[in-house]
């Protein structure tokens, strides 16, 4: 019969549709009672509190002699994590050598030229580092909110270097330090200054940010 | 100890009850609770509420380390597409800071005052306290630094701004002896920042030279450089240079590389700027604003605004340095526009006078430029001054035109000797108002060349919170000459034979005790004298 799931922080298709026995995330994300979420969110995007529906899992049958070995592949599906990096500048840090701690492995690699990363990561992956050569930059792995989201705003602002303030959230600071963020990223990108992330500034983010 | 003339104190504000009367706010002082009949020798420093660290404060400026902010993780989507990607990019926080008053410049000019060779003194400690040293603890790689000028809401936005960026300007050459950028600003006075002929020759009477007229281009160059050095030398508390350890002078000198924007735009920007009036720490009332324009009131608002015009040089993490294309801030000798595009989209109202008088500490919305806001956000350096003034006298009870005094100012170290203006007045910034402070005065001397003897000294209270009657009453006492070494009785009796006559029924009897009326009486008399001081009309 397949059930509602509600999305948690840190949620994401493909390692919801993993936890759930999915070979390929697309199984839970293209069922048709997913339509309505698909029509307004990234699978790898979630919001807390979104519901997801994970249909049943469908059972393959496959005859096979007794007596034989036989070879049965599981292609898992992957994920990637893709970032581009930039300086205090806003230029690309080109061809800069570092390293990516996920788990147990930190795998030296390389930016490329447009400082850009696109790795392989395992479907577990949460909480991750970046070690640039003179610093480290932790990263939390699908925990990025939907852009309509004033989370989600806050933490592409805060990425992009605009969003500065550890004050408490709803505070006058915090609120201060949102619109500061807002309006200059407005101001930067020739956009209305007026301190509120409507759809025009939205869209805008989601194109400078890239998700 | 001589015998201490009458002094008066009060802490200037228009039209209010001086300090000596007014109920201190509870959220100033924070002194501990045990309170004794021993004066009150525990000093407390306010810790900023902006968190950070201050290093020092001197009358002419602070040193400062900010806050850290705790590293925010990057929130990322991860990508099963070939679309979607995360853009992570670094932002500019600074580290420290360091600020100098108005004070330390020639008023309305950009011409440095040899005194602020205190404050470079703590800038050298600051830069070298945020410098990175190599495996051999060597100095390997230093703070980057940036300069921001501002000026106060008086008089024009473009003037404010080319001030404010000349000022800039000033620190920034001085700091890498490019005497070409002062000789730019000596050719081109603007009002009354006029270089030629009294900057010249304050130069050179700070340096011992004969103090000549107009002096060549090749010999002005060889006369900033040896200023700015005699500026950027450390020296001890006897004014002697400080040696390191190879017995060589110790002097602040940077290069164009140790800035923001590496020295690399012609103009300097992402060096050093001026943000005009367009960043105050104070904004009067439009009530004060409007009664300060009576021409009579100039020189009040100017002591007023003292706090806004200031320059602070911000360090950033050694490394990293800015693309001046990337740096919002118009270079210091350009119009206001650039600065104009990154105001907050309420400017307008942050920049009107409204109801009340605002400050950044209290009302966090002075700033109208958005970037400077996030830039300086939670900087112990941009805080607002708190001026405070003494009338000087002498024995007989007549103030002493032109004073030479120095102030020790709670915990802080002993100002450099300074005057008092001709009506025996000096007026001190500071950041805090402690609860004390030691002046020494004498007469001016009779021959330039006499090194002034401070022959008098007091220690004086400067607030008086919390405080029960009895120690209010010795510590007004005291500020009015009767010290609070001696015995309480024998002031309070001596106050009543020499005052009390002017109470109303006059006191009948002087025993030493602090009844309702004598109280009274005293509370009067500290008022009168600061209202004395407040009807003397300021220089």
């Amino acid at each position: 019969m397949g059930r509602y799931r509600v999305v948690e922080e840190g949620e994401h298709v493909p390692r919801i549709a993993a936890a759930e026995g999915f070979r390929d995330f697309k199984s839970v994300w293209d069922d048709p009672s997913n339509a309505a979420l698909r029509r307004t969110r990234d699978p790898c995007v979630l919001n807390p509190g979104d519901e997801l529906y994970v249909p049943d899992k469908e059972y393959k049958a496959v005859v096979a002699e007794t007596g034989k070995t036989h070879l049965f592949v599981v292609k898992q599906g992957l994920l990637r994590l893709r970032l581009v990096v930039k300086d205090v500048s806003n230029e690309p840090l080109s061809s800069v050598p570092c390293e990516l701690r996920a788990g147990a492995s930190a795998p030296a690699v390389t930016l490329d030229a447009n400082g850009g990363l696109d790795r392989a990561i395992p479907m577990q992956t949460e909480a991750c580092e970046l070690t640039l050569p003179d610093r480290t930059i932790g990263l939390l792995v699908g925990h990025l909110d939907p852009l309509d989201k004033p989370s989600g705003q806050r933490a592409r602002l805060s990425n992009l270097g605009y969003f500065l303030s550890d004050a408490e959230l709803g505070s006058d600071e915090d609120k201060a330090a949102f619109r500061s963020a807002i309006e200059e990223f407005q101001c930067d990108h020739g956009l209305l200054v007026d301190g509120k992330c409507g759809p025009a500034t939205q869209a805008r983010l989601k194109a400078i940010h890239g998700c | 100890m001589n015998e201490a003339p009458v002094i008066e104190f009060r802490r200037w504000r228009p039209n209010d009850i001086p300090l000596a009367v007014e109920p201190v706010p509870a959220k100033v002082a924070t002194t501990s609770s045990a309170r004794t009949a021993k004066p009150a020798r525990a000093l407390v420093e306010r810790r900023p509420e902006t968190g950070g660290t201050t290093h020092s404060i001197t009358s002419g400026g602070v040193t400062a380390t900010h806050r850290a902010l705790p590293l925010l993780r990057a929130r990322v989507a991860p990508s099963v597409s070939a679309e979607p990607f995360n853009t992570i990019k670094q932002s500019v926080v600074p580290l420290a800071c360091w600020r100098a008053h108005d004070l330390r410049f020639e008023f309305e000019s950009s011409f440095v005052l040899p005194e602020m060779r205190a404050e470079i003194a703590d800038l050298k400690e600051l830069i070298d306290r945020h410098t990175l040293t190599n495996a051999q603890g060597e100095a390997a790689q230093r703070a980057s630094l940036t300069v921001f000028g501002h000026a106060d809401p008086t008089g024009n936005d473009e003037f404010n701004k080319a001030l404010s960026g000349r000022r800039a300007q000033a620190v920034y050459a001085m700091l890498t002896r490019k005497v070409e950028l002062w000789e730019e600003l000596h050719s081109s006075p603007l009002g009354n920042d006029k270089w030629a002929p009294r900057a010249l020759e304050a130069m050179q009477r700070a340096l011992g030279l004969p103090v000549s007229g107009a002096r060549s281009k090749p010999g002005r160059a060889a006369l900033f450089k040896a200023y700015m050095d005699h500026v950027c030398t450390v020296r001890d508390e006897f004014g002697q240079p400080a040696l390191d350890a190879g017995g060589q002078p110790v002097v602040l000198e940077l290069k164009a590389t140790d800035f923001l924007a590496d020295g690399a735009d012609p103009g300097g920007k992402g060096d050093f700027q001026g943000c005009g009036e367009f960043n105050p720490i104070l904004m009067f009332s439009a009530a004060e604003q409007r009664a300060f324009s009576d021409p009579l009131r100039k020189e009040q608002r100017d002591e007023e605004n003292a706090t806004n015009r200031r320059v602070l040089v911000f360090l950033f993490r050694p490394g990293v340095r800015i693309k001046a294309a990337a740096w919002p801030c118009p270079r210091a000798s350009e119009g206001s526009a650039g600065c104009r595009k990154r105001f907050w989209s309420d400017a307008a109202t942050r920049r009107t006078f409204q109801g009340k008088r605002r400050t950044l500490e209290d009302d966090k919305d002075t700033f109208a430029c958005r970037f400077y806001d996030r830039l300086s956000n939670n900087s112990p350096c941009e805080r607002g001054l708190t001026s405070f003034r003494i009338r000087l006298y002498d024995p007989a009870g007549k103030a002493i035109a032109d004073a030479p005094f120095d102030l020790q100012v709670g915990l802080r170290k002993r100002t450099a000797a300074a005057n008092a203006d001709e009506n025996g007045v000096l007026v001190a910034n500071d950041l805090e108002l402690p609860n004390r402070c030691i002046v020494r005065w004498g007469f001016p001397p009779s021959t330039p060349d006499e090194k002034p003897n401070l022959q008098f000294t007091v220690e004086m209270f400067l607030t008086h919170d919390d405080l029960g009657e009895a120690d209010e009453a010795r510590q007004k006492l005291h500020n009015i000459a009767y010290d609070q070494s001696r015995d309480p009785e024998e002031n309070i009796a001596a106050f009543q034979r020499d005052y009390g006559h002017l109470a109303s029924p006059p006191l009948t009897r002087a025993d030493g005790e602090l009844n309702g009326p004598t109280l009274e009486l005293l509370r009067a008399v500290y008022a009168r004298c600061a209202q004395d001081l407040r009807n003397t009309p300021p220089r």
